[in-house]
């Protein structure tokens, strides 16, 4: 009895496809796993991401351009499930301030295994 | 007749079919029937657009100043790398994080490892990135070949631990 990688990719490409949108935000408090979304979200960065597959594991990559959120310190961000309802996680780092010339990106990796 | 078999303390035995042949077998582990989805690092990267034309830019959207097809549109330069609950673990199913201005092993997407030949050097791009500082590192190895001597440079003075195997 083994876990099959075949079956993780199953696992892998039902979350892929539940992957709806990213959104970035200002909020500072230390994320927890009861966290329901952003603390501080800027709904001009709630973006559709692109997604990439490998074996056993998806990457996640949200763009915000150029155009959007110049002058705003970004500080958290989340991937959103299921049209939004529901929410993967939720990151929070130093805030970095955006300039008008800057296009963000961040790429989140995320792995299925057996344990 | 039952009763009297009973009553004679002997045993019966079915002699009808095949031996059973599975009684003796011993299941060894460890075998693995959980899943777990493990959330990764988070890079942020920033990158400078220059003179390139964004339509809808304030100032990079008017043509005649910004320029189609710029070159000078920046590339991509780490500024965060994030780990969930402070681990960074390397999966190798992206190479993200491989230094290739460094790296002279066979870093594998396949395999899922790094192999060595001999002299041959790993090193990652930044894998902390935030706040946080690297307090120990494990690294997981199977050794090949008559010798394997393995160097790590833990200048920090970190904790560094070596396992064989996987």
């Amino acid at each position: 009895m083994v876990l099959l990688s075949d079956g993780l990719n199953r696992v892998r490409d039902l979350v892929n496809n539940d992957i709806f949108k990213c959104q970035a935000g200002t909020g500072t408090t230390s994320p927890t796993p009861a966290d329901t979304g952003l603390e501080t979200a800027d709904s001009n960065t709630l973006l559709a991401p692109s997604k990439t597959t490998a074996s056993e594991s998806i990457q996640v990559t949200h763009t915000i351009n150029s155009t959007i959120g110049s002058g705003t310190s970004y500080s958290e961000q989340e991937i959103q499930l299921n049209s939004g309802t529901d929410h993967l996680n939720r990151i929070v780092h130093t805030a970095i301030t955006k300039g008008s010339e800057d296009e963000f990106n961040y790429i989140t990796n995320i792995f299925f295994k057996s344990l | 007749m039952v009763l009297d078999l009973y009553n004679s303390h002997r045993e019966t035995r079915d002699n009808l079919g095949n031996q059973d042949e599975n009684k003796n077998l011993i299941l060894l582990g460890p075998y693995k029937e959980t899943i777990g989805t493990e959330l990764g690092p988070t890079q942020i990267t920033i990158s400078n657009i220059g003179d390139a034309f964004i339509l809808g830019h304030v100032t990079n959207g008017i043509l005649g100043t910004s320029m189609l097809g710029a070159t000078n549109y920046g590339s991509p330069t780490v500024v965060r790398v994030v780990n969930p609950n402070n681990i960074f673990h390397e999966h190798f199913r992206f190479s993200d994080f491989n230094d290739t201005t460094v790296t002279t092993a066979s870093f594998s997407t396949t395999y899922f490892n790094v192999s060595f030949d001999l002299d041959e050097i790993f090193q990652t791009k930044s894998i902390f990135y935030n706040v946080e500082s690297v307090q120990y590192v494990t690294i997981y190895v199977n050794l090949t070949g008559s010798k394997t001597t393995i160097t790590v440079d833990n200048g920090g003075g970190q904790l560094v631990t070596l396992t064989e195997g996987t």
